[in-house]
């Protein structure tokens, strides 16, 4: 009863800064430009790149395709969705925090249905039709099994960048004065599982699998969809090692929650 | 004093971020090259060195141009700026040269530890190369304050600024050659490129850093990027003239 209040609400909250946002048709239209560009560049260079070499470590292009929309779907449902964090730092410098305090729903839920980033569905639209047309070249089946484990693969993986997401944004709760955020570079580290994580240096790939888990929101779920050796265990322990991750995350935001002292405003 | 300090601290936080940028390139040109030696005239050792320097290049473009002038242009503190007897665009142009200024120091110093110490990039292969380089970096940073110049303009006709110049980064990172040297670009591509004013900005500079060009071929490079310069300096000029009539209709 009390989750699914919590669903509604926040249902409502987000349908309405949706509309809020769309009102400004140019303003929603330049973002949307502005993160498929990005993304077209991205893919254009791995083309550029690949057409040379013809793989990377074992990997054709339609494969690294398929890792590139796994990276970029739920990293579009994390900003559209949840993309409350990154305004995190700035109210806690502002003191404009103490408003989320005094609210009765808690300041978790109010930051995660704080701001829906539109340009999110940008980033999705770009990796539907990337994993579209990666799949139909490598013939992977549109059978049920495929069709669940992409579906609890694109979960665990929002829940992954949600949690990435906390964690980084919780740092703001200790260090106010920083203006630009550790999220930032933690962010940057993304675009590393745009690709093969093999390619790496094994104590990187350490970092992308257990600290940092970007990987698993892509490379794993793609290597075991295209039947990779070695690394097929791991599509196992994702849902249970993201749920983990979330609870980590929230027991460090929590922490963080209770050191909080305004700043006053 | 302090907001000076949470300036630097931002300023380091994304130069930490470009660097991690600079291990994703490095890692997929190293298996580029894991089969070959040579790839379009570029050794493995000029491409490390290639996506380096012009990482370094890129952080010397100050990314405050167009904050503060889209800002000011939106809440119209933009007025008081312009009732001051200074043509507007060498004002801000020599106030963001400031910010380079210090930025360049850090950055350089950065450049030489990272860079020298830990990819072990190359120096210019002559002197003279080098003195053309630093010209080349010159002009490069004032045709990006051009640039970002005209992009904050665009701060009079929509309130997102934010997708205008991300939109503007992306395509700076691809088709001024820093993520890619514009060699390896399939043919039509590279026409593209070359007929666009971007590779001035990070391509030709690195071009003599590395002695693709050599001898008059130099002061062809750089007579292009003085060109683009011109070029887009008037551009720059008239959009500004003409938004500028436009903010006294409205501020009236």
């Amino acid at each position: 009863m009390y989750l699914l209040r919590y669903i509604n609400l926040f249902c409502k909250i987000w349908a309405l800064d949706i509309q809020a946002q769309i009102e400004y048709k140019f303003d929603f239209f330049i973002g949307n430009l502005a993160t498929i560009l990005g993304q077209v560049v991205g893919i254009v260079f791995v083309w550029i790149i690949m057409k040379r070499i013809g793989n990377l470590s074992d990997w054709n292009f339609a494969e690294v395709m398929l890792i590139y929309a796994f990276s970029a779907i739920p990293y579009g449902l994390s900003q559209l969705l949840f993309n409350g964090f990154w305004r995190l730092t700035a109210y806690v410098k502002s003191g404009d925090f103490d408003f989320f305090l005094v609210r009765p729903l808690g300041a978790l839920f109010l930051i995660l249905s704080d701001q829906a980033a539109t340009h999110g569905i940008g980033t999705i639209a770009t990796g539907i039709v990337i994993l579209v047309k990666a799949a139909s070249d490598l013939n992977i089946k549109c059978n049920l099994l495929n069709i669940a484990v992409f579906m609890l693969m694109i979960i665990c993986g929002t829940i992954i960048h949600i949690s990435i997401n906390m964690l980084s944004s919780s740092i703001s709760f200790w260090f106010v004065g920083v203006k630009g955020s550790v999220m930032f570079v933690v962010q940057q580290f993304r675009d590393f599982a745009n690709y093969p994580i093999s390619i790496y240096s094994i104590p990187l790939q350490i970092i992308l699998t257990w600290i940092l888990p970007f990987a698993l929101t892509s490379f794993y779920p793609v290597a075991y969809l295209l039947g990779k050796q070695g690394y097929f265990v791991f599509v196992y322990i994702i849902p249970l090692v993201s749920l983990g991750f979330l609870g980590i995350s929230y027991c460090i935001w929590y922490i963080g929650l209770s050191k909080y002292q305004s700043t006053g405003s | 004093m302090q907001e000076a300090m949470a300036y630097r601290v931002t300023f380091l936080i994304s130069i930490m971020g470009g660097l991690v940028q600079v291990c994703i390139l490095y890692y997929i040109w190293k298996v580029v090259y894991s089969g070959n030696h040579l790839i379009n005239d570029f050794s493995f050792h000029q491409i490390v060195t290639y996506i380096f320097i012009s990482y370094a290049i890129k952080n010397l473009y100050s990314f405050y141009t167009e904050i503060s002038i889209s800002s000011k242009i939106r809440d119209g503190s933009i007025a008081m700026e312009l009732i001051k007897p200074l043509n507007y665009q060498v004002a801000r142009f020599f106030e963001s040269l400031g910010k380079v200024a210090v930025e360049g120091i850090i950055v350089c110093s950065l450049v030489l530890i990272i860079g020298f110490g830990i990819f072990r990039i190359n120096l210019p292969i002559s002197f003279s190369l080098g003195v053309a380089f630093f010209f080349s970096v010159i002009l490069s940073i004032i045709l990006n304050f051009i640039m970002s110049f005209l992009i904050s303009l665009c701060a009079f006709w929509t309130t997102s600024v934010f997708g205008i110049v991300n939109s503007k980064r992306f395509i700076i990172d691809f088709f001024s050659g820093a993520l890619v040297p514009l060699a390896f670009f399939p043919e039509w591509l590279k026409h593209i490129a070359e007929w666009l004013p971007f590779q001035a900005l990070v391509y030709i500079p690195l071009s003599i850093y590395q002695g693709k060009v050599t001898g008059e071929t130099i002061f062809l490079a750089l007579l292009k990027q003085i060109i683009w310069l011109a070029v887009l300096f008037c551009v720059a000029s008239l959009v500004w003239k003409y938004a500028a009539r436009k903010l006294i209709i409205n501020g009236g």
